[in-house]
C-alpha cells in the first residue's frame, strides 16, 4: 500500500493506521507499520482493553503509548495520534466526560506524549463530546 | 526518562540546552476526579530533586498550565522547589549558550 501511496502522490506525506494499541497482539501488528513517514499510535483509555494500561490514569497511557513505539527505534517521529476516552471497547464516548469540566484528559493526551519523546502532542479524538475524526 | 518522587510523576525530555520536566499528581486521575468526584488537592512545598538532570542549568523558569502562569524558580544543592499547583506544572531548565 505504501509504495502505491507514494507513487501516487510523491510530494505528500504516507501513513497506514492501525486501531488502538490495547492489546498484546497489537504489539506485533504495529510492528509491521513500519516504513509510515511517522510512527503512529493510537491508544485510547478504555475499561474493555485487554491491557490493563488502558484502564489507569491517562497520562500513563498515552506515555506508555509513546514508548511502544520508541521500543522499535524507528526512524520517523512519533506521534500519538489517536487518543482520548471510550465507553468499552470503542462503544462510544467516555460518560464521564460530562465531568470533565477541566478537561484533564484533554491534558493528559496534549502534555503526555510529548514529554514521552513524541515529536508533538497527542491528538484527542473528542472535543465537545462529539467525535472529531 | 523519569525522576523519582513519591508524590509526582515526573517526565523529563532533556535536549542540548534546555532541559523540561513535567510533574503529574499521582493522586489525581480521571478515577479520583471524575468518577470518585474527588477535587484536585492543591500540592503544597514540592521539591524536585534533579540530579544529573539539572547539570549546567543556570535559568530556571516554572509553568502552571491550569492557570496559565510563569514563574521564576530557583537551583538549589540540586533541587527545584515547587510552588504551590494541582494536577501538573512544568519545569524548564535553561542553559546559557556560552562563549
Amino acid at each position: 500500500m505504501l509504495p502505491e501511496l507514494r507513487r501516487l502522490f510523491p510530494r505528500h506525506l504516507a501513513l497506514q493506521s492501525l486501531g488502538s494499541f490495547d492489546t498484546e497482539g497489537a504489539r506485533e501488528d504495529y510492528r509491521w507499520l513500519a516504513g509510515n513517514d511517522a510512527a503512529q499510535v493510537h491508544r485510547y483509555l478504555d475499561l474493555g482493553a485487554p491491557l490493563k494500561v488502558c484502564h489507569g490514569p491517562v497520562d500513563v497511557l498515552a506515555a506508555d503509548a509513546v514508548r511502544e513505539l520508541r521500543d522499535f527505534k524507528p526512524a520517523e517521529p512519533i506521534l500519538l495520534a489517536e487518543s482520548g476516552a471510550l465507553e468499552p471497547r470503542h462503544s462510544g464516548p467516555f460518560l464521564l466526560y460530562e465531568r470533565d469540566r477541566a478537561g484533564m484528559i484533554l491534558h493528559d493526551v496534549l502534555f503526555a506524549p510529548f514529554f514521552a519523546g513524541a515529536a508533538g502532542s497527542g491528538q484527542c479524538w473528542h472535543w465537545a463530546g462529539t467525535w472529531t475524526g | 526518562m523519569r525522576l523519582d518522587h513519591p508524590r509526582l510523576r515526573v517526565y523529563v525530555l532533556r535536549g542540548r540546552r534546555t532541559t523540561l520536566l513535567w510533574a503529574r499528581d499521582r493522586e489525581n486521575s480521571w478515577e479520583a476526579e471524575l468518577r470518585e468526584g474527588k477535587a484536585p488537592e492543591p500540592i503544597h512545598d514540592a521539591a524536585l530533586e534533579l540530579g544529573p538532570v539539572a547539570g549546567g542549568a543556570t535559568s530556571v523558569r516554572i509553568y502552571d498550565p491550569w492557570a496559565g502562569r510563569w514563574s521564576a524558580g530557583r537551583l538549589r544543592g540540586g533541587k527545584v522547589a515547587l510552588p504551590e499547583f494541582t494536577r501538573s506544572v512544568v519545569v524548564r531548565l535553561g542553559t546559557d549558550p556560552g562563549p
